[in-house]
């Protein structure tokens, strides 16, 4: 309603320049004056349109249960008054915290050259919300990559030439967003090979990743949190052509002398068709698999670092193979909230995929969000809400 | 003084100029047509080869990738092959193209990195098609549509026509998303909510409800099995296209033909209801 109205007075105000120009013009009798007129008006169309969103005034999360994250997906939102909607109802949902990915292919388009303007606006409204944000980075820019004309790379493609480019990105990303960005993850997923570029996942190439980013990280602000892993649960054996087991690959990144290279590790906590409290099993995929990777880390000398579900959730599509029926996934969600929070003292914050899309996926995909492209909650939004903030 | 020359000079020459300077008008046309003709010829010389199609005419084989996790339109079988809507539909569609199909197993997160990879040359994968990815890819006419419908008993009169009625829709569905954006819109009408989408149109069997909102599958499965059922207006349209390349047009339009030969003799028809009817 507000919008209509801003977007109803700017049309008045922009055909009442446009008829006071003309007006202007047509009694402007020397050629010098009309010209200028010209260019007066041309400059007041031309110049850089004022936000009409501004931050709002600083906000506080109430909640009654500060476990509570959302991995929200602003990459691609475009409009500040779509990422304030949308973090503004994180916060009356009662989450403190966001996840959110910040590629790099979108802030250095050529090498040096970084843009972080998006970015910027994204981190300055979830900080108004009073919300804490932990960014993903990851995709890699086209030059980072090998030339199209050699070998096609999809945008997770790196290799042991892109390390230190992503170590310099890394550098001044959180150079720039010191103090405003809680923890970094690097990379999405590299267990899968489709995250990975389509090539062979490789625990030992992402360690050597994770070495040469770290360092950088830590140069450009020591109190900045770097979270590695982010795997995704699966069971696919050594040698897979489409994954590695989670628990597989992150003992083979300790063993690849991954652990002084990442302050606490990010977990995916999927619960597919089961419910929350269902026991974890290395040949089942749940909730409660998170208590596996973290035996993992316990028995590779790791239990002083936390644990940071970026990840987690359970889809109510009508036909994807392991989704569950919508009242369900809001059962299992708030249960999934309350077992963290009740046993797992090592885990930080768990995040739920995904808030809300920029735009409709257009596949199962779209069964995950708690808010419609269009802002309307969905009932597990509004039953979270309840409980959170209750 | 140049008003009364032009009077003059218009008095000589014929109604609407129809003969004025004749060679100059036909050597407009002439220039025109030699522009035209430059330019089709130019456009005809630097048409980018279908590498794609021309690969696929080479091996005989086109690639469908597809994500088997979405029943009835494409999974696994125990011994392991490909079955479904999509499925049968691909080995139809390459068979028509004097092709054999060959099926590729591609997570939907990973469809269009597949596709530029070059993993697979078309998605067949109950895929809606996305406007914004049009620079990059291009698809072929829909041959499905999964939007939500009504399920009203066969003897109703339901046009859609929503005041005062009663809709019944499984609790946090898209069918319940959208029954609750038409509750705000339109007066009198309420909106029941069933934990399951079975419940939802057992409500309308039992003449609890004068319909259900619910997407086509589920609607045309259910309709199936309770004759008492018919499948009503429908209420949105989410179409399922096949993605190819935007760099591979002869591969689109050899598709698009062969999808257009499968709808008019009937065979896509057959292949839905063979999945989706039972």
């Amino acid at each position: 309603m507000l919008l209509a109205r801003i977007a109803h007075h700017a049309s008045r105000i922009t055909l009442r320049a446009l008829r006071s120009t003309l007006y202007a013009l047509h009694h402007a009798r020397h050629l010098t004056l009309r010209l200028l007129i010209v260019l007066i008006f041309l400059w007041s169309v031309e110049r850089p349109p004022q936000p009409i969103v501004s931050l709002p005034s600083p906000q506080t999360v109430r909640t009654n249960h500060p476990i509570v994250g959302v991995h929200t997906r602003l990459t691609d939102e475009v409009e500040p008054w779509k990422v304030h909607r949308t973090l503004e109802m994180v916060r009356e949902m009662g989450s403190p915290w966001i996840v959110e990915f910040f590629p790099w292919a979108y802030s250095e388009d050529y090498p040096g050259e970084y843009h972080f303007e998006h970015a910027d606006m994204v981190v300055e409204h979830a900080r108004a919300q009073g919300l804490t944000v932990i960014a993903r980075i990851g995709l890699v820019p086209g030059w980072a990559r090998p030339h199209p004309e050699g070998q096609d790379t999809t945008l997770n493609y790196i290799d042991e030439t892109g390390y230190d480019a992503m170590g310099d990105f890394v550098y001044e990303f959180v150079r720039h967003f010191k103090g405003r960005v809680h923890a970094i993850i690097i990379w999405n997923e590299p267990n899968l090979t489709f995250e990975w570029g389509f090539r062979p996942v490789d625990p030992v190439a992402y360690t050597a990743l994770l070495r040469a980013v770290y360092p950088r990280a830590k140069q450009a602000d020591p109190n900045m949190i770097v979270l590695a892993g982010a795997l995704a649960p699966t069971l696919e054996p050594e040698g897979s052509p489409t994954a590695m087991n989670d628990l597989v690959y992150l003992q083979k990144m300790y063993d690849a002398g991954a652990a002084p290279y990442f302050d606490a590790l990010s977990a995916h906590a999927y619960g597919f068709q089961s419910p929350a409290q269902e026991p974890p099993a290395p040949d089942r995929i749940n909730f409660r698999r998170t208590e596996l990777v973290r035996e993992v880390m316990v028995r590779n000398g790791d239990e002083a670092k936390p644990v940071y579900i970026t990840e987690a959730g359970w889809n109510d599509s009508a036909r994807w193979h392991a989704s569950v029926r919508p009242a369900q996934r809001i059962e299992y969600t708030l249960a999934a909230y309350r077992w963290a929070e009740e046993h797992w003292p090592w885990c930080k914050m768990l995040a739920m995929w995904a808030f809300r899309y920029p735009d409709w996926m257009r596949n199962w995909q779209d069964n995950f969000a708690f808010v419609g492209v269009d802002f309307q909650p969905r009932p597990i939004y509004t039953q979270v809400r309840e409980w959170a903030t209750r | 003084m140049g008003n009364a020359m032009r009077t003059a000079n218009d008095k000589r020459q014929p109604p609407n100029n129809a003969g004025g300077r004749p060679s100059n008008v036909k050597w407009w046309w002439i220039a025109v047509a030699c522009v035209v003709i430059a330019a089709i010829v130019v456009l005809v010389m630097t048409r980018r080869e279908d590498k794609t199609w021309r690969q696929i005419q080479h091996s005989g084989i086109v690639r469908f990738g597809m994500d088997p996790n979405y029943w009835p339109f494409e999974g696994l079988t125990v011994s392991g092959e490909f079955a479904g809507v999509d499925a049968d539909l691909a080995r139809e569609l390459a068979l028509r193209l004097g092709l054999r199909a060959e099926l590729v197993v591609v997570g939907s997160d990973g469809f269009y990195d597949a596709l530029t990879a070059g993993r697979c040359d078309a998605i067949i994968s109950a895929l809606m098609p996305d406007p914004k990815r049009t620079w990059d890819f291009a698809y072929t006419a829909p041959y499905f549509d999964e939007g939500l419908v009504f399920v009203v008993p066969s003897a109703s009169r339901f046009s859609g026509d929503l005041a005062g009625r009663a809709i019944v829709v499984e609790f946090g569905s898209e069918g319940d998303v959208r029954a609750r954006w038409l509750a705000r819109r339109t007066v009198g009408l309420r909106v029941l909510t069933r934990e399951t989408s079975a419940e939802a149109m057992q409500t309308v069997e039992a003449g609890l409800a004068d319909a259900s909102l619910t997407d086509t599958a589920t609607a045309r499965q259910y309709v199936a099995a309770h004759p008492t059922l018919r499948i009503g207006p429908r209420q949105t349209s989410s179409p399922y296209v096949i993605a190819v390349r935007a760099s591979a047009p002869d591969l689109l339009r050899a598709l698009n033909k062969a999808l257009a030969q499968v709808q008019a003799d009937g065979t896509l028809e057959h292949t839905l209801a063979r999945w989706l009817d039972q």
